[in-house]
């Protein structure tokens, strides 16, 4: 066959044997590389593979939800059936006594104030007859109020099409609640008054699933709303002794943060395994889409779910100590993460994208950092607001206000309650007709996290524009 | 040639026989592409658009190719010497050739604008908008057509200044854009470089000029090169120096043969490939590894805001030419050394067929091997640097060789099928567009497993390998066209068979049960009630107020005088007409049943007062008016609204603190509808046959699901998938629950009809367990309800607890009624 291509014998001299091994590494040393660089990103793949494997058996072994059934098993577990009916059928009958209001306080001046007795209220007849029209449901939440447990709900665990409707209407019973409360603070019936700020607390709760992040937020949200008023309250000469014990008994519990942390996160870590069909159903067969987009058609590759598992370990594991460590500690991990860059998360062989577990990330991966910031503010609110109320205490009880905060010792309060990083306590200062005292906490939206985060002077003295002031000082009289 | 003819007009009849190959490929080409487009096209609004432009590709083809065939193609057989020989002046023989062309130039315009008018009537959606709408379409045009004219002399002085016909179509890319080049560059010398780039519409007027003057320069170089290359050529060796002179006398060099043959033949025929045409290979290479380059820099960067910018535009530019580059890397395999009568000399020497396939693809594979080695290099350094800074999502290095294998795959089997150079240079990159396309689509659309796509990939390799030999014999052809049809149609036919499969294997309904089914939903029909009226709420009375900033009084006055009332909320038409179908909303429901619950909560904490009992009877009136009304409905959806009120009825009248209002008429008349289970069964059937029937007449585009406001099933799969299973879905989930009426009626377990419901409507990632048609979520005495489930998933609170719950209120009537009543058997698992 090669007589013809081979015309003359076969020259012995190394210029030609030279040249022959040149051609041929230059045509075939290319694409043997490429094969051997795609080989080694198959068995990259393989060890991924592996390695995904032994993560999800640990989390299993771990008791971590990692898809649908286990986020079912998890909330089954973890609620009762007991009280189910009757928060449904308080959630109804809250929207049913909002039907007869319409939207009439949609266009109703100031019926959010804090108004208090005596004072002229423009929506105070409106605000009083919608308290009184739902008083029967008022009494069936307390009802409700003995039991600590969480409520079973009929819940569809779907990734991230899980609908959680309960959750969007327990903002009509708090809506309720916080009538409640208005009215009864602008009557003068402080035991009313009282009841309403607890149930809430009841409300929030309940509903405090560990469903994941937009679960935690509207409990972090309902925490708020509680907190907020009862600030807004001390700005009147309004509580009695007996009411104010009350209320630092309301204040006194601290939420669980790495509780709460770790099981957010492994919720949602949960709810994008489901998606992405990584641990459950042991399917990648279909393209998992995100927003429209398509990333994976084939499936997210194994190189990129564990990119993904390792990312939520990291988050997970920012929990333990006090919120700012977390908060630091995940500011941190985000900057290492931009700076040490993410060489790992690059594959050779996934199709269609090199960086598909990077981007499908981008889509689904809440802002842990924004999330880290609520919890700060409500550990913060929850400290600035019961010193605001041991400040009151403390007024009563010695016909005076305090010189320093130190001076709340003498009403039980610790050290760490007025502090708000170890170092920094909240700004205190007596008002000079001695009629009032101003408390002032940190901006937390504003400010870093490190240097000097409480200002010596008021915000409203260095900073007459303020636009939040309400939550970030406040006035006791 | 006829004598008694003028020679011209034989000259004239063969350039005309000569371009005719040319043209009825691109009217294929053409033809095809506007059919497959209109099939693919319905899944983006984008590529309805780009189907505008197919009719452009006929004069665009052309006028690229037709130098190449008219002149390159005779440059390499030779004939064109002949010519040179004959006794014609070449002033004749060009002009014929510009003359033919021009002609086809126009002939190829004129099928343009019939396509684009024939397609713009047939399937407005598809057709060419751009040609006859719009106030610019004049301007536009003559664009093109100037742009078709300039392209045409391009490739003709490239034709007639090189040697090699390849070559001459390299230098046709660069050339094609020197007109848009210029305009870019006066634009970017008035406004500078952030003024960004100035899009092709904005400056219609000015580059047709820039396109007219530049057609001018090229004619009249193209005719220089044209009489220069048909001239007698000068003696070589002419310059008379001393060396010169001298060299014609030195003795050869002895042991230096440079073109020493090697000891494999496989070398030998890389070396050959590689010294056929250096120029080519080198452009091509170049091109690709510059293309791939500059895709890697666009996707590692973070996506440009600005949308004329100078770099991205040159970055997005050089990756079309380096894709074109793998195309015509592709080409290149079966071109010039390559083509079937330069290896016919080899298979006369009983060279392998198999050594020689490989010995012309290797240095295309080396090539783009090395680009994509060079574009992995690439985002492996920039994604270090970039992370978390850019959005884009970067294709991986297989990704890129995938996409490599099937453009030159698909270009080498074009190369070698459509012989004439000029043709399958310009329609190989086309076909492997379409190619992309296609497998592309069956990946998103068609859930197309890697593995088929990688096969259908690898069968335009194949083809070509397993034609090799007749290739090289040059022998008949229609084996070969017969292997490629087997190809391409495995090509098409692979994923789409796959598909089949897998739709046909969904389960459905048998053909027995969809006749019987099918006789009785049309026996049904002729006693479906009326039209439905909807659910509506009342309009709200108190517009007459400031609404904008109310006092308190008014706003109590209002609250005061809207009463919970139903009157006040709801608009159900005439009530009292029980007949009249309903047709359920599902926000108007809930509220009802908010305002009922509210006021049974009233009455339940002042079980005597009068006005309570009124109150909340005045609601259980109405639903069970409602109820009744909706089970009239010939929506099975409404049917599942109906079973939402029963549930909150059944459990309404079974709560021990309110026995009081048992013996109300308002409650008897509910109790009567609740025990009626015959009834409950026969509307379910009658809605859910009904339901069918009108989902499988529907044509229209929007076609309704098959309860019109269940959930989308079949969400979960890729579209194409959800279209071609749709039917059987829906024809199993009327099956299933059709079984499930006659299975509970006889006192069965509904289990495994709820199992397959499951398994039709709810995603694969949700056990039967945790799901809609489980115990879990299914109403029991507690009658906690997720009206959104229900109203989601058919058929999902069917026979449940709550009706034998409903079931059991029989006792609770009075002895009259509860006489005429016999016992139905009722499933309850």
């Amino acid at each position: 066959m090669s007589s013809i291509i081979h015309q003359a014998q076969p020259s012995d001299s190394r210029g030609t044997r030279t040249r022959e091994i040149s051609y041929l590494i230059l045509v075939l040393v290319p694409p043997t590389v490429l094969t051997a660089l795609l080989t080694f990103g198959i068995l990259g793949e393989w060890f991924a593979e592996r390695q995904v494997q032994q993560r999800v058996a640990a989390l299993l072994r771990d008791g971590e939800p990692i898809g649908n059934a286990s986020m079912t098993a998890s909330f089954d577990q973890s609620t009762t059936k007991a009280t189910s009916h009757g928060w449904k059928e308080i959630i109804a009958a809250a929207d049913g006594v909002g039907a007869k209001f319409g939207e009439v306080d949609l266009h109703l001046d100031d019926v959010d104030g804090v108004v208090p007795p005596g004072e002229e209220w423009i929506a105070a007849p409106f605000v009083n007859a919608y308290a009184s029209e739902s008083t029967v449901i008022v009494d069936a939440i307390e009802r409700l109020a003995d039991s600590d447990d969480k409520v079973w709900m009929p819940l569809l665990f779907d990734g991230y099409q899980t609908r959680l409707p309960e959750i969007q209407d327990a903002r009509t019973v708090t809506r309720l609640l916080i009538r409640e409360f208005r009215d009864a603070y602008h009557v003068d019936d402080h035991r009313r008054a009282i009841r309403a700020l607890k149930l809430l607390q009841r409300t929030a709760q309940a509903f405090d699933w560990d469903s994941g992040l937009i679960v935690e937020l509207v409990h972090v949200a309902i925490q708020s709303v509680q907190r907020g008023m009862i600030r807004e309250s001390l700005r009147h000469d309004f509580w009695t002794a007996d009411d104010l014990s009350e209320l630092r008994e309301i204040l006194s519990k601290k939420d669980d943060l790495d509780n709460d942390w770790r099981k957010m996160v492994s919720a949602e870590r949960a709810t994008i395994l489901a998606f992405l069909r990584i641990a459950e159903s042991g399917n990648l067969e279909s393209g998992s889409e995100l927003d429209g987009a398509v990333v994976a058609p084939f499936g997210l590759s194994p190189v990129h779910q564990f990119y993904l598992l390792d990312t939520y370990a990291k988050y997970q594991n920012a929990a333990g100590g006090d919120e700012f460590e977390v908060s630091l500690r995940l500011e941190r991990l985000s900057d290492a993460h931009q700076k040490r860059g993410a060489d790992s998360t690059l594959s050779l062989t996934s199709i269609p994208f090199a960086n598909a577990g990077a981007h499908a990330l981008n889509y689904v991966m809440p802002a842990w950092q924004a999330v880290a910031y609520a919890l700060v503010r409500r550990e913060t609110e929850r400290r600035w607001v019961l010193t605001a109320v041991a400040i009151k205490q403390f007024k009563l009880q010695e016909q005076r206000w305090p010189e320093n905060l130190k001076e709340l010792t003498l009403v039980g309060l610790s050290p760490a309650d007025w502090h708000v990083t170890p170092t920094e306590t909240f700004g205190y200062r007596i008002e000079q007709d001695n009629q009032s005292v101003k408390l002032w906490s940190i901006d937390i939206a504003k400010q870093q996290l490190d240097g000097q985060l409480i200002p010596r002077t008021p915000y409203s003295e260095s900073q007459p524009e303020y636009g939040s002031l309400d939550s970030v000082e406040v006035q006791i009289r | 040639m006829n004598a008694t003819h003028s020679p011209l007009r034989g000259l004239y009849w063969k350039e005309t026989r000569q371009v005719l190959p040319l043209v009825w490929m691109l009217l294929g080409v053409s033809t095809f592409l506007m059919v497959a487009w209109s099939g693919f096209s319905f899944t983006s609004q984008a590529l309805q658009l780009a189907s505008e432009y197919i009719p452009l590709l006929l004069p665009g083809l052309y006028a690229a190719g037709v130098g190449a065939i008219l002149v390159g193609q005779e440059k390499e057989t030779r004939t064109l010497l002949w010519f040179g020989s004959l006794p014609i002046s070449p002033f004749k023989i060009v002009l014929s050739k510009l003359v033919v062309g021009l002609g086809g130039l126009l002939s190829m315009w004129l099928c343009c604008l019939l396509l684009a008018a024939v397609t713009s009537k047939t399937a407005p959606q598809y057709g060419a908008r751009l040609f006859f709408e719009g106030e610019t379409w004049s301007l536009s045009l003559l664009f093109w057509f100037v742009h078709s004219l300039y392209l045409m002399f391009c490739g003709f002085y490239t034709s007639w200044r090189l040697k090699n016909a390849f070559n001459s179509l390299l230098l046709l890319l660069p050339l094609a854009t020197i007109p848009t080049v210029i305009v870019q560059m006066l634009y970017l010398s008035l406004h500078g470089v952030r003024g960004g780039l100035i899009s092709i519409s904005d400056s219609a007027g000015i580059t047709i000029v820039v396109t007219l003057l530049c057609t001018l320069l090229f004619a009249v170089l193209g005719w220089r090169a044209a009489i220069k290359s048909m001239s007698p050529a000068e003696p070589e060796g002419t310059s008379g120096s001393i060396a010169e002179w001298l060299s014609a006398w030195r003795p050869p060099a002895i042991g230096q043969n440079s073109d020493a043959p090697f000891r494999y033949s496989l070398s030998s025929l890389v070396w050959q490939s590689i010294h056929h045409n250096r120029l080519a290979l080198g452009s091509l290479t170049l091109l690709i590894v510059v293309g791939l380059v500059a895709l890697a820099y666009l996707v590692t960067n973070t996506p440009q805001r600005v949308e004329k910018d100078f770099f991205a535009a040159l970055m997005s530019g050089l990756t079309f030419a380096g894709m074109l580059g793998m195309s015509w890397m592709g080409v290149y395999a079966f071109s010039g050394d390559g083509s079937a009568t330069r290896l016919r000399f080899l298979a006369d020497r009983g060279v392998s067929p198999t050594l020689v396939w490989l010995s012309r693809h290797l240095i295309g594979f080396s090539a783009i091997s090395f680009a994509i080695l060079l574009y992995g290099l690439w985002i492996r350094d920039s994604n270090q640097k970039y992370f978390g800074v850019y959005e884009m999502p970067i294709p991986s290095v297989a990704m890129m060789a995938c996409l490599a294998w099937i453009v030159y795959g698909v270009s080498q089997w074009t190369s070698q099928s459509f012989r004439i150079l000029a043709a399958s240079a310009f329609i190989a990159p086309i076909l492997s567009g379409l190619a992309i396309g296609w497998l592309g689509f069956a990946a998103f659309q068609m859930d197309s497993p890697f593995w088929l796509l990688l096969l259908c990939g690898t069968l335009p390799l194949v083809n070509t390998w397993w034609s090799m030999q007749r290739y090289m014999d040059d022998s008949t052809r229609w084996p070969m066209w017969l292997a490629s049809a087997v190809g391409v149609s495995l090509f098409l036919l692979l994923p789409i068979g796959l598909l089949a499969v897998e739709v046909l294997s969904v389960s459905t309904m048998s053909n027995k049960t969809r006749r019987t089914l099918l006789s009785q939903a049309n026996a049904t029909a002729s006693t479906l009630p009326p039209a439905q009226s909807m659910m509506q709420t009342r309009p709200d009375e108190f517009r007459h107020y400031p609404m904008d900033s109310l006092t308190g009084e008014q706003a109590t006055k209002i609250s005061e005088q809207k009463t919970l009332s139903p009157e006040n909320h709801l608009l159900l038409g005439d009530n009292s007409d029980l007949n009249i179908p309903l047709a359920v909303d599902s926000g108007i429901l809930s509220t009802a049943i908010d305002i009922a619950t509210y006021l049974r909560m009233q009455l339940e904490s002042a079980p005597e007062d009068e006005a309570s009992v009124i109150a909340l009877g005045e609601w259980i009136e109405t639903m069970t008016s409602m109820a009744r009304r909706l089970r009239l409905s010939s929506r099975w959806v409404d049917q599942e609204a109906a079973d939402e009120i029963e549930i909150w009825l059944t459990y309404t009248l079974s709560l021990e603190s309110l026995r009081t209002i048992r013996d109300r008429d308002f409650s008897q008349a509910a109790v009567e509808m609740l025990v009626d289970q015959k009834s409950r069964s026969d509307a379910r059937r009658r809605a859910v046959l009904a339901s069918w029937i009108r989902w499988r007449s529907d044509d229209t585009e929007q076609k309704q699901t098959l309860g019109q406001l269940h959930g989308e099933f079949l969400q979960w799969l890729p579209p194409i998938k959800q279209i071609y299973m749709k039917p059987r879905v829906n024809d199993a989930i009327v099956a299933a629950a059709i079984e499930m009426i006659d299975v509970a009626e006889t006192g069965g377990s509904t289990e495994s009809q709820r199992r397959r419901l499951h398994e039709l409507t709810v995603g694969p990632t949700i056990a039967f367990a945790d799901g809609p048609y489980s115990d879990r979520l299914r109403v029991g005495a507690d009658g906690v309800t997720s009206m959104e489930q229900t109203l989601s998933y058919p058929a999902n609170q069917w026979y449940a607890k709550w009706e034998s719950d409903a079931k059991e209120l029989s006792s609770l009537r009075s002895d009259a009624s509860a006489r005429s009543e016999s016992p139905t058997p009722i499933s309850t698992n």
